[in-house]
Parts: structure tokens; sequence; C-alpha cells
């Protein structure tokens, strides 16, 4: 079994676990979406492509886990409907080394791109400036 | 170690992701992505303290500050934050994602 669990009611994963919530450091905000899958593709199952459309998005940054198997086959997914993806590769993590880093070759290579977060944030406070131009355009 | 350097930059409010020329690639591969921040979401995958607190996972731990550090810079500028959770209710038990042999 994937989490080496016993019976149902050992299952950490089961819906009003407290180990089946988001961690709280991460805490969902108001304007956050939270969308539960039981599958390793967040589109399968869930209203998640529903969600994105509805909310005109055209690109993806992923963090979390683990990077080879949820994050990457959410990727996987997001690209076959056309979304573009970029993986945070200091915010995503896996069982081992050897693992997180063959995924983001693969994705650097194929599926998308792939950018540390401390890159990343300076880009934003100044998409953040400019975000009145972009409005204008 | 993966490591690629990457260019990055703003123009009026699109960042530019854009890949190391250097690396070998296949054809149609290093186009630069440009991100629009509101046409763009965060997904936050499995972030779960039943992934954080087992050990085989124990490297999802170390990443939960820089997310954390991460997700308020994104929201400030303009993208939308979605977090997927992995989560079974009662009687899903037979599902493949939790027992491959069984689920043959």
């Amino acid at each position: 079994m994937m989490l080496g669990l016993g019976s149902e009611s050992d299952n950490p994963l089961l819906q009003g676990r407290a180990t089946a919530e988001i961690v709280p450091e991460l805490a969902p905000q108001s304007s956050d979406v939270v969308v539960a899958k039981s599958r390793f593709s967040g589109f399968w199952g869930t209203n998640l492509l529903e969600i994105l459309r509805a909310c005109n998005i055209e690109s993806l940054v992923f963090a979390g886990g683990t990077t080879t198997v949820c994050v990457e086959s959410t990727l996987r997914d997001a690209m076959f409907l056309e979304f573009n993806s970029l993986v945070l590769s200091d915010c995503t993590a896996d069982i081992t080394q050897e693992l997180h880093e063959s995924a983001l070759m693969r994705v650097e290579l194929f599926f998308g791109w792939v950018c540390g977060s401390e890159d990343l944030i300076p880009m934003l406070e100044e998409a953040k400036t400019r975000s009145g131009v972009v409005q204008a355009v | 170690m993966f490591e690629s350097t990457r260019e990055l930059f703003c123009n009026n409010g699109v960042i530019s992701v854009r890949p190391d020329s250097r690396q070998p690639r296949p054809p149609g591969s290093g186009s630069p992505l440009l991100l629009e921040p509101k046409r763009t979401a965060v997904i936050v995958v499995d972030v779960q303290p039943a992934f954080t607190q087992l050990p085989p996972f124990a490297a999802m731990r170390e990443i939960v500050s820089r997310i954390a550090r991460f997700l308020p810079f994104a929201r400030a500028a303009g993208m939308r934050v979605v977090h997927l959770k992995t989560e079974f209710s009662a009687g899903m038990e037979m599902l493949a994602v939790l027992d491959r042999g069984r689920a043959r």
C-alpha cells in the first residue's frame, strides 16, 4: 500500500482527520481555493479544470509534493489541457533527492519550466507595482 | 544536482522565465514562459500532516516554510492560490491509488 496503512480507521487521509487537512503554516486564505482529490492527479474526479477556467487561468506554478508523483501527475495533465506549468524547485520535494531532481529535469526538458522561489519573488514584487499597466492594456 | 541557469525578468507586469539556452534539449523545448499573474494559479500539492509527518516524506517538511514565505508574494501579485489535498471518504479504501495490487 502506498502509505503502509492498515485498516480504514488508521488512514490519516480519511476525510475529517486533522492529518488530512492542509498544514497550519499554509492555512488557506479566504481568496484561496481548496480542492480535495483521491488520485495522484488533481484533475481526476475533481472540478479543478472548471475552477481554473472560471478564473481565466492559463499558467500554473507548482509547490508541494511529491515532485515525481502528485506534482508531476497533475502537471502532465495540465500540459495536456493546454496550461503552462512552472515548478518551484525549492518548494517541491520527494522521497529521495534523485527522484526530485529527475522530475525537475523531465519538466525542464518536456513538460514545463523550473525555477527557484527566491528567483520568482522579486519578479512578483515588480509585477505587483506594474499591475496597473497590465490592467490598462 | 539539478542546476540550470534561468533568466527571469518582468516587463509591464508580465514575468518571463527563460530556460538555460546551453542545456541540450529536444526540439520545441526552451522557449520562455510568460506569466501574467492574474492569469496564473499557484497549485500547492498535498502539503498535509499525513505526508509531512510520515518518515518517507520527511523532505516535505523542509519545504513548508519556503512555501509559506512564497504564497503571500504570489497573492499580492494577483495570483490565485489553489490547495490540492488528498483525502478519502469512508469506504474508498479499495481505490487503486491506495493499493495497486488489490485493484487489479
